[in-house]
């Protein structure tokens, strides 16, 4: 079941086409990664699937139909420009925030509580938002996101202004989040948190959708004929199956014929008694495939 | 509870809660009183009420304690010492035992003259206070209700053609009633006004309004603020208004005129036709200046261009009053942020015709209608507009 579909939007402010005919559907349960650099068009796309903005052309189905308000109180959402109200407690700001998600009484705070706990802001509650450092703030507004228990998580660059501790703290809390059923979209420019969380993604550029699919969908027709290999000593130079050796800093790059496989590589190197500290195929990460798409776009634009 | 009263509730509960509201609430009231201190110290240094002496050759003083003011302890009153000559009372004088005496001629009934010998300047409420103690004595066989209309003098009523209007010399403060209504009217709107337009502003510049906006719909945010910031005005208002009403209360008994204050249903009138329009014009207009600006400072900057026309009637409120249905009287009146002051100051001096107070109704109602369309367009434009200002092109484009 779709949680959410997204068809054939577009939004132009002014000259500058920000989404571009941008589609696709994120399941019930799923955490799927809306990517893209700086300025392609993913906040635009998050306020338009929020109904902040409305869509010059194409529609989005979010919880089976268009939004309402009733569905508001379903949603999570941590916008990109992050806001509290500054002069208040922290304590009185999730309340008031909760409310507005239908969430109040005894069991507003009793949830408030145990987020403040989990999150260490229980000493710093009475303090007023703008008494907090970046990072707490942060924090109070996830709080404020995932308190009401939503249905949809919608999360604008998550791990913006979080230290390396808080940011696993966060991974853990959304791998929960999906554990429990909850639909999240991660929007983010950070393509290796992607990797390591989202079971599929969308990648925009330009507005427009450059890649669109599971991970491993994603990387099927990027994938090279290489391996990375390290050992603490130098590689022969002749390897059987294997074409050109490029040494790099920390691994050398093996190139194969076409006939070789990774096996067959590997079975060559253990009886030539080829100590092995490491050995894998050189699967392109999403920052290489990004650069190899924008280059070709680049190019076919360019011919 | 509906999002509408947590959004209200929670803007009014922010502040009216606030270390400024209480600043606010508390210095009007402190200093009135300390201005009404300074004026009471202020008489009771300079004036001098030390025993004032009377040689009564007519005899006529019976009783040289009727007429003194039973007025409050603070405020002083001259004793009157009787003595048998001009002689006595001089030496009497001279010693310092009295700062003055009066001489009422033997031939006082026909002639109607008292003598004042003095030292030093004499005080004119010492004069007035001799002068109602003699007419006392005089009025003595009368009963207390024709020596209080002697005292007193005739209430002339004046009362307008078509006989919706009366003035009374009694009734003087009934004058100052609309003309106070107006001035505080002045003050809900604007703080009022105020407090919604910095809510608005507050919104962008915590940057909560896509918080706001994906957890209630516009409308109810939009309403929920009108409903939580405007009631602060009222607040500060009803506060500054108990002082006044609790002096009324229980000055009643003590101040004459206090016993004829009332407030006529015209007035009343006038008021529901043209301050609730205006309060709601002049309210979205303001938060239409909080949703176009980035910040506060030039918010406020702004804001003058929306408060000051409402005080223009002031500055002409003398030709007002001498010509209440003149052309400037009527201009003030037709336009929407000059109309409220202007017919509450014009109310005072003269009926306002029906017809007129319904146009003028009509025309502020299409006004309030206005600004709160051009409110919410503007609110809509600019509410992820963080740090950027609206300009009036785009808030009037059709595109917008």
């Amino acid at each position: 079941m779709k949680t959410l579909e997204v068809s054939n939007i577009y939004k132009k402010f002014g000259d500058n086409q920000a989404v571009n005919n941008v589609s696709f559907s994120v399941e019930k349960g799923e955490l799927f990664g809306l990517l893209g650099p700086n300025g392609a068009g993913k906040t635009t796309t998050i306020r338009i699937l929020l109904d902040i903005f409305k869509a010059d052309a194409g529609s989005v189905s979010l919880l089976g139909g268009p939004m309402t308000d009733e569905k508001k109180n379903r949603i999570g959402y941590l916008p990109e420009e992050r806001g509290l109200y500054q002069d208040i407690t922290v304590e009185r700001c999730l309340s008031f925030l909760a409310s507005l998600k239908g969430l109040e009484g005894p069991e507003a705070k009793k949830r408030i509580d145990a987020y403040m706990e989990r999150f260490d802001l229980t000493a710093h509650r009475r303090k007023k938002v703008k008494e907090l450092s970046k990072g707490m703030q942060q924090k109070a507004q996830l709080i404020a996101t995932l308190v009401h228990q939503p249905e949809v998580i919608i999360i604008d660059e998550p791990f913006s202004a979080l230290d390396p501790v808080n940011t696993q703290m966060v991974k853990d809390l959304l791998n929960e989040e999906r554990e429990k059923g909850t639909t999240i979209v991660m929007c983010t420019h950070q393509m290796h948190q992607v990797e390591e969380l989202c079971d599929r993604l969308v990648l925009i550029n330009k507005g427009q959708v450059v890649l669109y699919g599971s991970l491993q969908e994603v990387r099927a027709p990027f994938a090279s004929r290489d391996l990375l290999v390290r050992s603490p000593h130098p590689l022969p130079e002749k390897i059987a199956g294997v074409e050109r050796v490029e040494p790099n800093t920390n691994h050398v790059r093996l190139l194969l014929t076409p006939e070789a496989t990774p096996q067959s590589v590997l079975k060559t190197l253990v009886e030539l008694n080829v100590p092995l500290e490491s050995f894998e195929v050189a699967v392109p990460t999403l920052d290489e495939i990004f650069i190899q798409v924008v280059q070709r776009q680049a190019e076919t634009a360019a011919a | 509870m509906s999002k509408i009263l947590h959004i209200a509730w929670f803007d009014y509960r922010k502040r009216v809660f606030s270390k400024g509201f209480l600043i606010g609430v508390l210095s009007v009231p402190v200093a009135i009183i300390v201005v009404m201190a300074i004026a009471i110290i202020a008489m009771v240094v300079s004036e001098d009420y030390s025993p004032v002496g009377y040689v009564d050759l007519a005899g006529i003083i019976k009783n040289p304690e009727v007429g003194i003011w039973d007025g409050p302890p603070f405020v002083p009153q001259p004793k009157f010492v009787a003595y048998a000559s001009a002689d006595e009372a001089q030496k009497a004088m001279d010693a310092g035992a009295v700062q003055a005496y009066y001489v009422v001629s033997a031939d006082y009934f026909t002639s109607g003259q008292v003598k004042l010998v003095q030292k030093a300047k004499f005080s004119s409420s010492n004069a007035g206070f001799f002068k109602d103690m003699l007419r006392l004595n005089m009025l003595e066989a009368y009963p207390k209700n024709v020596q209080d209309l002697m005292i007193s003098g005739t209430d002339v009523v004046v009362q307008s053609l078509d006989g919706r209007q009366e003035m009374s010399q009694r009734e003087w403060f009934n004058f100052i009633i609309p003309l106070m209504g107006g001035l505080l009217f002045f003050i809900v709107v604007i703080s009022g006004g105020n407090y919604l337009m910095m809510a608005v502003v507050e919104e962008k510049e915590n940057r909560t309004m896509e918080i706001m906006v994906t957890s209630a719909s516009v409308d109810q945010m939009m309403i929920g603020k009108v409903l939580g910031n405007l009631p602060v005005g009222l607040t500060m208002l009803v506060i500054w208004l108990l002082l006044p009403v609790l002096v009324v209360i229980f000055g009643r008994n003590t101040f004459e005129w206090m016993q004829y204050i009332r407030i006529s249903p015209d007035y009343i009138l006038v008021v529901v036709a043209t301050l609730i329009p205006a309060l709601v014009m002049v309210a979205a207009l303001l938060a239409m200046v909080g949703a176009t600006v980035a910040d506060e400072k030039t918010a406020q900057q702004i804001s003058g261009f929306v408060s000051l026309p409402i005080m223009i009637p002031y500055y002409f409120s003398y030709q007002l009053m001498m010509d209440p249905n003149g052309p400037l009287a009527l201009g003030l009146s037709y336009f929407p942020l000059t109309a409220p002051v202007a017919v509450a100051i014009r109310s005072s001096f003269t009926p306002i015709p029906t017809v007129q107070l319904i146009t003028i109704s009509a025309v502020l109602i299409v006004c309030a209608g206005l600004s709160l369309w051009l409110a919410a367009r503007a609110f809509r434009l600019g509410m992820l507009s963080y740090g950027k200002h609206i300009s009036l092109k785009k808030l009037f484009s059709k595109a917008g």
